[in-house]
């Protein structure tokens, strides 16, 4: 449970970082280094996502940030719980359904979705790569919002 | 996140960021990019090697660095991206707009 604040983000690093090593002693064939820095990019994405929309600078809204990370002998999961705004986004995730399935890493190397090929530089966007990137590292990804008002993020990456 | 700048002889900016640029330190990054290039310094490199972690907000700098370079009639050019660097710039595709060189030196050749 951290303080859902930008400056606290970094906390999220060390987390995996110990996650990892306990994954790497209860599975046989611990995942590999592009797996790893994968998930942690999807991550840090929908942590620095929940950081933006759920609790927004400048309103009243302030709380925490629930990360719990789980590893099974099929895959390793993240799961974000918050209680701030519900999420909103002209890139929407349909709520309990699995956002379109690309991976990286763990198992076979395929290559993930972008945008068409770039060729003026003035109109590359700045912003707005976070979701695509989680999706893209992640095999599943979904967002619920409770009737008890909670958010959760669920992450899930298959070894 | 700590940033050097490095301004080399022939005039070209090396900017070496050490630690994670993320959320919190993508707009020191983005703020030092545009200050170099609006003090006439508009040929950039970044060095990345000394960058273990990169997120959507670090690669938004990066890219508006280059816009604003590529605008004043420069470029910026990125080095020794560590491996989560490269795994985002492919995902991305942004490795399109913005080619990883290998090394420093060959971020510099021909800049």
């Amino acid at each position: 449970m951290v303080v859902a604040a930008p400056a606290r983000l970094g906390v999220l690093h060390g987390l995996l970082g110990r996650f990892w090593a306990g994954v790497d002693q209860a599975v046989p064939a611990p995942p590999r280094l592009v797996c790893r820095l994968s998930f942690a990019t999807a991550v840090a994405e929908i942590a620095a996502n929940i950081v933006r929309h759920a609790y927004p600078a400048g309103t009243a809204q302030s709380g925490r940030l629930r990360l719990r990370l789980r590893a099974f002998p099929d895959r390793i999961e993240a799961r974000f719980t918050d209680r701030g705004l519900p999420f909103t986004s002209p890139q929407p995730i349909a709520v309990g359904e699995s956002a379109e399935p690309a991976a990286t890493g763990c198992g076979d190397v395929k290559g993930g979705p972008g945008p068409d090929p770039l060729d003026d530089v003035s109109r590359v966007a700045e912003s707005g790569y976070g979701l695509r990137l989680a999706r893209a590292t992640l095999d599943e990804l979904e967002y619920t919002r409770t009737p008890g008002g909670r958010n959760t993020w669920r992450l899930v990456k298959r070894l | 996140m700590e940033l050097t700048v490095h301004t080399r002889r022939d005039g070209v900016a090396v900017v070496r960021p050490t630690g994670r640029l993320d959320l919190v330190s993508a707009a020191d990054l983005r703020q030092q990019l545009a200050d170099l290039v609006a003090g006439g310094q508009r040929r950039l490199v970044v060095d990345l090697a000394a960058v273990p972690f990169i997120d959507s907000s670090g690669l938004g700098a990066l890219i508006g660095g280059l816009k604003t370079a590529r605008l004043a009639g420069g470029d910026l050019r990125i080095a020794s991206p560590a491996p989560q660097a490269r795994v985002i710039l492919e995902l991305t595709t942004l490795h399109r707009v913005l080619r990883p060189y290998a090394t420093e030196g060959e971020a510099l050749a021909g800049l």
